[in-house]
């Protein structure tokens, strides 16, 4: 398990990371977001091992990542400018990994190479952005590691192969227990494949949520009643969010699927529907709680 | 899991090696181009020339080769510190990148293994392309038949060195790319720190010079230094050379080369060691500044103001006359600009110019308060006169009138100058010294430079230079230095001249003016061993009976060259350290290691022996051997600040000539004349300066009936004035 407590990075003046406490759990898809310069980067360099933090922890299983070898070999970093050695091919990349990465799967390069429609002999610097992704998403799959530390990976990548690799990340997960922690201050692109999500913002964690926790205590309710809404109709209930458009209320409520339904019935309403929240939702809804406004963090 | 240790790095060093067979090549060509191709030319020029004796051709050919295969070569040294400094910023400057420092440093690899590999990767990547190419220059030198060469150019002496300071540069260059966040700043920073240090030592002389009245460089203590405290420039001055048949290398002084070279080793380590403490130390995040360690900013900046202030401050000086207003705006311009051009490296912005302006400040206040201390000598430099019984020995250079030049010292045989350990010799120098920290300040009309060596019981040495006043009662003491035993036998030419067994002394007189080592204008010469040697003897016994009365009183009589023969083949041998070989040569001789000796009318048992072993006595100048004088005489205003025998140097519009061929006027100008010949002498056993042109700008220039001509001087009070007034009545 990969544990923060109170880490903190300062590049100069700059509190990049300050007192960030986290844990992401082994076998889950990490979601790391966060506005620019929110210090997503910087986190996933620090849990890469790349940087040493000036205060405070990151470990794995208890022992510091920073210069702990066998450590960062159950560990691959996909740069968001992923650097490859000039001039040279993702088959010699591969060679390169193959020689620090005992585990890595050549066979299942090979099959992922040939899947996304790559020329192991090409020159990577005539690769297109999208496809030195690519390279770098087979690279770090095939090496085999615990932990796949992936830093905006999907941005540059199209539709339909970002969502081979969200498969292929999904399968690693389910079958040998990968854990991939994936930053992105795109909410929508997460939101399909997380399992728990960590908000960063100013350097500094806001909260960190198993994903379907939030989604199923937490719901949209569109309902139309005959007389006007007050909030005491739903005492008990805890509402996040009311939001009136002519005769139809829109209440973000938490509270179990159940409870809600048979709280809103007993109000007898003219229509009553119980929506899904999006991600961006649930953090629009849960950040106003805390007292940010979400519009300016994110996107 | 990562792989084994061992064979991890061997494969990050393959992939090192990979990605930079670039500079294998570049290594190769180069090497190729300095050492095997010129050897090969060199082989095919000599060749097609033709020589009258093979011997020659050999030794010339085995010159040239040597000049390539060895340490000689500029052309190999310089190969060798480009390859260092650009191996080490092309592996170690993937650090100057956030991109590729982010996927290095991300690997499984521990830091120190990653500078191992890295470190390595340099060395391998050069040092095997150069140890091919040097040995198929040897290769070349043994197939065309010199292979004499190969062993003259001490192989283990050229490749351990060329190893040696290889490291050294290299690891310099690491540290620095290591230290710097960016590419630019590093090779600044390797320049700054591969020559601050000498230009920094160059400098604090300069000051010393400036502000102190008595420095004095102590036996080229700082031009050591200088060399010793840049591996760049100990490299490319450290050049092989024979004397005396055995290897010698310029640079070294008195220092062995192996320890000279173990030393550079020791600081190629320490270098390494520092480097990799950096890279261990040197946080990720740098990649892209300027400096990646904050705390060297202050200090590093600093010390580009302290060596660029003085600098500057030194240049302006000397384009203005020596004025101390320009020295001080030099400090000022120097120090600031100084300042402002490294707050903008620092922070890649020019806007950053004015930053830490306050630190600026204080390091101006700081500096003018040092630059205070050496102006006001607030040290007392200038007055520092040790107790002598702090003191081991004493060195002195007493060096007669100031601007005169006459007199001269003899300098010691060893590069020990202060070699005087007799008590009674130490208390005299002391006494001199003395003399001279009361004196400074003062600016009298006649003046003597006294220059004094301490070497303390510690083993600390010390040196002052000081512009006395002339006083006899100073000569006197001088002279009871220069006439000890322990003066002449450990600084007189006679006692130091070694004999080798092929030994000549020449003998000129007054008619037989020396002009060099060629021995054709010699009144005789003489090689026979005991003959030489009989008369070095007598030499040697009369130097240390001759007085200072005798000294002030007699002019030399003779003159006596005493000089080792070789042939040119055996001094060709010599110079490339072989054997002396006979038998080939067209038997010319060559003179080297000569020393020049005067004797007095009271070295009666050598001049007996000169007689005996060459017949030659003194000869009087008389109107019998001198033809005709002519007498010049100058514009006195013109040429007040000349005296002495120095004055004829004046010449100037104001001259006026005549001919002396009267023989009762030759007879008054000849009567207590002393020659050119004479005085121009090294030896400080008679006064020179008690000779004198005359009082008045007068120069006579005698025309022997040889042939030969000489000016004539007088002792003091004896110039025939009478003959100048009969020739120049208006004066």
């Amino acid at each position: 398990m990969i544990q923060a407590a109170g880490a903190t990075k300062r590049f100069g003046d700059i509190n990049a990371i300050h007192e960030v406490s986290a844990e992401i759990r082994d076998g889950s898809v990490f979601g790391l977001i966060g506005s620019n310069g929110a210090g997503k980067s910087t986190f996933l360099r620090m849990l890469a091992g790349i940087l040493r933090p000036d205060a405070g922890r990151v470990t794995i299983d208890g022992q510091d990542i920073y210069e702990n070898v066998p450590l960062k070999g159950r560990c691959f970093y996909i740069s968001d400018e992923q650097y490859f050695f000039s001039n040279c091919t993702p088959d010699e990349m591969r060679d390169f990994y193959k020689k620090l990465y005992p585990k890595f799967d050549g066979a299942r390069y090979r099959q992922l190479m040939e899947g996304f429609g790559l020329d192991g002999n090409r020159k990577i610097r005539t690769f297109s952005k999208g496809m030195k992704k690519q390279v770098s998403v087979i690279c770090g799959v095939c090496a085999g590691v615990d932990y796949l530390f992936c830093d905006e990976t999907f941005d540059g990548l199209d539709p339909v192969v970002r969502q081979a690799v969200k498969g292929l990340f999904a399968a690693d997960v389910a079958e040998r227990g990968m854990t991939p922690i994936i930053a992105s201050h795109n909410l929508r692109e997460l939101e399909d494949i997380c399992d728990h999500v960590g908000l960063l913002h100013k350097g500094g964690i806001l909260f960190s949520r198993d994903l379907d926790d939030m989604k199923l205590g937490i719901h949209k309710l569109q309902c139309i009643f005959d007389r006007p809404f007050e909030r005491t109709m739903l005492d008990g209930v805890e509402i996040l969010q009311i939001d009136q458009r002519g005769s139809l209320y829109t209440i973000t409520a938490r509270g179990s699927r159940e409870l809600l339904q048979n709280r809103v019935a007993a109000l007898q309403p003219i229509f009553f529907e119980l929506l899904p929240l999006s991600l961006e939702e649930i953090f629009i809804s849960e950040t106003e709680v805390v007292g940010y406004d979400i519009k300016k963090l994110i996107l | 899991m990562t792989l084994k240790n061992s064979s991890f790095n061997a494969g990050l060093l393959r992939e090192t090696l990979r990605r930079n067979i670039w500079a294998v090549t570049l290594a190769v060509l180069g090497f190729a181009f300095t050492l095997p191709l010129p050897v090969a030319m060199s082989v095919q020029t000599i060749n097609n020339r033709d020589y009258a004796v093979p011997m020659i051709k050999h030794l010339e050919m085995k010159e040239k080769i040597q000049g390539f295969i060895g340490l000689q070569s500029p052309l190999a040294k310089a190969v060798m510190i480009v390859l260092a400094v650009v191996c080490a910023v092309a592996i170690f400057s993937y650090l100057h990148s956030r991109q590729r420092t982010d996927f290095y440093h991300s690997l499984p690899v521990s830091r120190g293994k990653l500078f191992a590999c890295n470190y390595a990767a340099g060395a391998v990547i050069v040092l095997p392309c150069y140890i091919v190419m040097q040995l198929v220059a040897y290769l070349i030198a043994l197939a065309s038949g010199c292979g004499d060469a190969v062993a003259a150019s001490q192989p283990l002496v050229t490749i351990g060195a060329n190893l040696i300071f290889f490291f050294a540069v290299y690891a310099l260059a690491v540290a620095c790319t290591v230290l710097c966040g960016n590419t630019i700043v590093t090779l600044l920073l390797f320049g700054w720190s591969a020559f601050s240090l000498s230009a920094a030592v160059m400098l604090w002389e300069t000051l010393c010079m400036t502000f102190y009245q008595t420095y004095t460089d102590l036996a080229g203590f700082s031009s050591n230094l200088m060399m010793r405290l840049s591996p760049v420039i100990q490299y490319l001055f450290l050049i092989p050379y024979q004397y005396q048949g055995k290897a010698m290398y310029a640079t070294t002084g008195d220092t062995s080369v192996w320890l000279l070279l173990l030393a550079y080793l020791a600081v190629a380590v320490l270098l390494t060691a520092l480097a990799f403490f950096l890279f261990k130390r040197r946080k990720s995040e740098c990649a892209g500044m300027a400096i990646a360690f904050n705390g060297l900013r202050a200090p590093l900046k600093f010390w580009c103001c302290t060596v660029m202030a003085v600098g500057v401050g030194w240049i302006f000086y000397n384009i203005v006359d020596n004025s101390k207003l320009w020295l001080f705006f030099g400090f000022l311009a120097g120090g600031v600009l100084t300042h402002f051009l490294m707050e903008i490296i620092y922070s890649f912005d020019f806007k950053a110019i004015f930053r830490h302006w306050k630190s600026l400040l204080v390091y101006g206040a700081v500096f003018a308060v040092c630059i205070a201390c050496m102006a006001f000598d607030i040290t007392g430099y200038d007055r520092y006169l040790p107790a002598a019984g702090d003191l081991q020995a004493v060195g002195v250079e007493y060096r007669g009138y100031e601007g005169d030049g006459g007199g001269g010292a003899w300098q010691p045989a060893t590069s020990e100058y202060a070699d005087l350990t007799d008590p009674e010799n130490i208390d005299a120098v002391l006494s001199l010294a003395r003399k001279g920290v009361d004196s400074l300040g003062t600016e009298p009309d006649r003046t003597v430079r006294l220059t004094v060596n301490y070497l303390k019981k510690g083993g600390g040495e010390a040196s002052r230079t000081y512009v006395i006043p002339h006083d006899e009662a100073d000569d006197r003491l001088f002279d009871q230095i220069r006439f000890s035993e322990e003066y002449i036998t450990k600084r007189a030419p006679a006692f130091t001249y070694a004999l080798t067994g092929r030994d000549e002394v020449d003998v000129y007189t007054s008619l037989q003016p020396y002009t060099s080592y060629n021995n054709a204008n010699a009144a005789a010469s003489n090689s026979n061993q005991d003959e030489v040697e009989a008369i070095l003897e007598a030499l040697r016994k009369d130097m240390l009976q001759f007085t200072p009365g005798q000294a002030r009183t007699e002019a030399p009589v003779l003159r006596l060259v005493f000089l080792n023969l070789t042939t040119r083949e055996e001094e060709l041998a010599i110079r490339n350290g072989m054997e002396a070989m006979t038998g080939y040569g067209d038997g010319y001789t060559i003179r080297s290691t000569s020393q020049d000796i005067a004797v007095y009318p009271s070295y009666k048992e050598t001049l007996a022996c000169i007689e005996r072993y060459t017949g030659v006595t003194p000869v009087r100048l008389t109107p019998d051997n001198v033809i005709s004088a002519e007498l010049h005489l100058y514009n006195h205003e013109d040429d007040t600040t000349y005296s002495g025998q120095m004055r004829y140097q004046g010449k100037n519009a104001g001259e006026e000539t005549a001919n002396v061929t009267d023989r009762a006027d030759l007879e008054a100008l000849l009567q207590d004349a002393v020659t050119d010949a004479e005085l121009s002498s090294a030896d400080v056993m008679f006064d020179a300066d008690a000779y004198v042109l005359g009082e008045k700008g007068f120069e006579i220039i005698a025309q022997f009936k040889n042939g030969q001509g000489t000016h004539l001087y007088y002792p003091e009070g004896k110039a025939p004035e009478q003959v100048f007034a009969k020739y120049f009545p208006q004066q």
